[in-house]
């Protein structure tokens, strides 16, 4: 089983490179498959946009849902700092890779429809090529419209875009009369993020996996049974796909074993964990983690 | 006059690109280089190679001294936002040494998003930048241009020491340099890129042309394919021209011989 932790690195001087080289040296020794890293470009104070998963599956009961994000006037708001911070996501992906040797790291998630496939491809031969592999791409269309227009992306059509994206990437990949290193290594895994039925449908037909966020077991299940269908309309093989179900996770660690196990039942390939991990016990709190799940042993 | 190294990030032997990009930038601090340069994106397509902003990253991490640069940003292939990130993280992982050199040729067709329209892109260029600008300073960032606008914008990390990364211009025509002085003022640097000396010669002209005695302020950069550096080095003393850095480019990571033999003409 693949156990990843979605934390981020948000370029204070408190989570400096050599923080990052610790973080992601501890969580290779404890067993962790990964290290999974947000994207945002910019945040706002102010939102018309809402987040859409504010609600994570209970540590308690994992078929019911408990909010953990802050609404306001309704509207529910993304989990971020005042100040939030965010380093390039693939700056800060070499660098991890940099510092260990077994340990993936993977994007949760990059906001595709904002780049220009073209020059991503180039970016992520690179990362394929710095980090021997190591590097996984989970891809999103995002959820803020304030943030698209700051990128000069039209937010209705993101979904589009995204999927242009991915067909574009496997493309260029390819492409042997292109601009791009020769021989590069191999793509990494595209799991499409979202449960909307494009999302599934995206993922299915054009990723080579998926990563659902904050469902239940019985919602992943109602949903991976829609993906495996949009697979086989496509002809396309479930074994030779990866579905990594990500969650926010707020309760004891105790309760996060038959958690994590009712997903693996359910036919995930492997389970993403946020626990939103401080700087000063992370390490205490990725062994406990560990523990639980017996990871290390 | 300092002397500097630009490359493309490709290998040429059995060393993973990673343990290149380290070995190589080590070595050019340890011989006493003042500048890495990234080629820019289109040496980068030009010569298949890694991509350039990654490589720098790279090259921060293994070198304490060096100046970082960016040597050719095509800034209307990227979203603002997007771009101001990327270059605000190599300058974090670089503590500050970064520095921004700006191509405002019209880009390769091969590098264009297909399914975005690019349009002017020079005014997209300076539309962008000023955007990064905004985002690089401001607490809650706002930008109203032409192409890109936004209010409230919280972009972190920025730039280390509260400051805009210094910006240099591949040298252009009187026209283009005109519409970005009109924007943002002079730029910080003026680089003649694989130019001989006529063409060095020409650029420096069309600087003094547009800025005034302002040109003076400005730090001129040449760069000569590696080859062309002993016959730039004993030229520079006959120049018309005033030349603050010298650099010499490859179109590959360079062995550690190279290097020797580049820091030689220091």
């Amino acid at each position: 089983m693949e156990i990843g932790l979605v934390d981020l690195f948000d370029g204070s001087t408190e989570r400096n490179p050599d923080f990052m080289a610790r973080f992601g040296r501890t969580a290779e020794e404890l067993g962790f498959t990964g290290i999974w890293l947000p994207e945002h470009i910019v945040f706002f104070d102010e939102y018309t946009s809402a987040y859409p998963y504010p609600e994570a599956p209970s540590a308690t009961d994992p078929e019911q849902v408990e909010r953990h994000n802050r609404t306001v006037d309704g509207t529910a708001r993304v989990e971020a700092a005042e100040d939030q911070g965010l380093l390039d996501v693939l700056q800060a992906a070499v660098e991890v890779c940099a510092a260990t040797t077994r340990l993936r790291v993977g994007s949760s998630v990059l906001l595709l429809p904002l780049r220009n496939p073209t020059l991503l491809t180039r970016d992520l031969m690179t990362v394929a090529a710095l980090t021997d592999g190591r590097v996984d791409l989970g891809v999103g269309v995002g959820w803020s419209a304030e943030e698209f227009a700051a990128c000069q992306t039209e937010f209705r059509t993101r979904g589009r875009r995204c999927g242009q994206g991915i067909a574009e990437l496997t493309r260029l990949w390819d492409d042997p009369d292109g601009i791009y290193p020769r021989d590069p290594a191999p793509l990494p895994r595209v799991l499409v993020g979202g449960h909307s039925p494009a999302a599934l449908r995206r993922a299915a037909t054009a990723g080579t996996g998926w990563y659902p966020w904050n469902l239940t077991p019985s919602q992943f299940a109602e949903h991976h049974a829609t993906y495996r269908a949009h697979l086989e309309e496509a002809g396309r093989d479930r074994s030779a796909q990866h579905v990594i179900v990500g969650l926010r996770f707020t309760g004891e660690v105790a309760a996060l074993a038959p958690v994590v196990e009712r997903y693996l039942d359910l036919g995930a390939d492997g389970v993403n964990i946020s626990l939103r991990m401080g700087a000063h016990d992370y390490a205490d709190t990725m062994r406990t983690v560990s523990d639980a799940l017996g990871l290390a042993a | 006059m300092d002397l500097g190294i630009a490359c493309s990030f490709r290998t040429t032997g059995t060393e993973a690109l990673g343990t290149a990009i380290a070995r190589a930038a080590a070595t050019a601090e340890r011989a006493g280089l003042a500048s890495w340069w990234a080629g820019g994106d289109r040496e980068a397509a030009a010569d298949r190679a890694h991509d350039p902003t990654l490589g720098l990253q790279r090259v921060a991490r293994a070198t304490s001294r060096i100046r970082l640069g960016l040597s050719g940003d095509l800034l209307s292939l990227r979203g603002a936002a997007v771009r101001a990130k990327q270059i605000a993280s190599i300058d974090w992982f670089g503590g500050g040494r970064l520095e921004l050199g700006l191509d405002l040729a019209c880009p390769p067709p091969v590098l264009a998003d297909p399914f975005r329209e690019i349009g002017d892109h020079v005014g997209r260029c300076i539309d962008n930048l000023g955007a990064m600008r905004a985002l690089w300073t401001q607490r809650r960032a706002s930008h109203h241009g032409e192409h890109v606008s936004f209010t409230g914008a919280i972009a972190l990390p920025k730039p280390v020491g509260d400051r805009v990364p210094a910006t240099h211009l591949r040298a252009t025509t009187a026209d283009v340099l005109d519409r970005y002085v009109a924007a943002h003022a002079a730029p910080a640097g003026w680089l003649a890129w694989q130019a001989g000396r006529a063409d060095l010669v020409a650029a420096d002209a069309v600087l003094t042309r547009v800025l005034g005695e302002a040109a003076e302020d400005v730090r001129r950069t040449w760069c000569v394919p590696v080859a062309d550096l002993p016959a730039a080095r004993e030229a520079i003393a006959s120049l018309p021209v005033r030349v603050d850095e010298l650099v010499a480019d490859l179109d590959h990571l360079p062995t550690d011989d190279e290097i020797a033999a580049i820091a030689a003409f220091a």
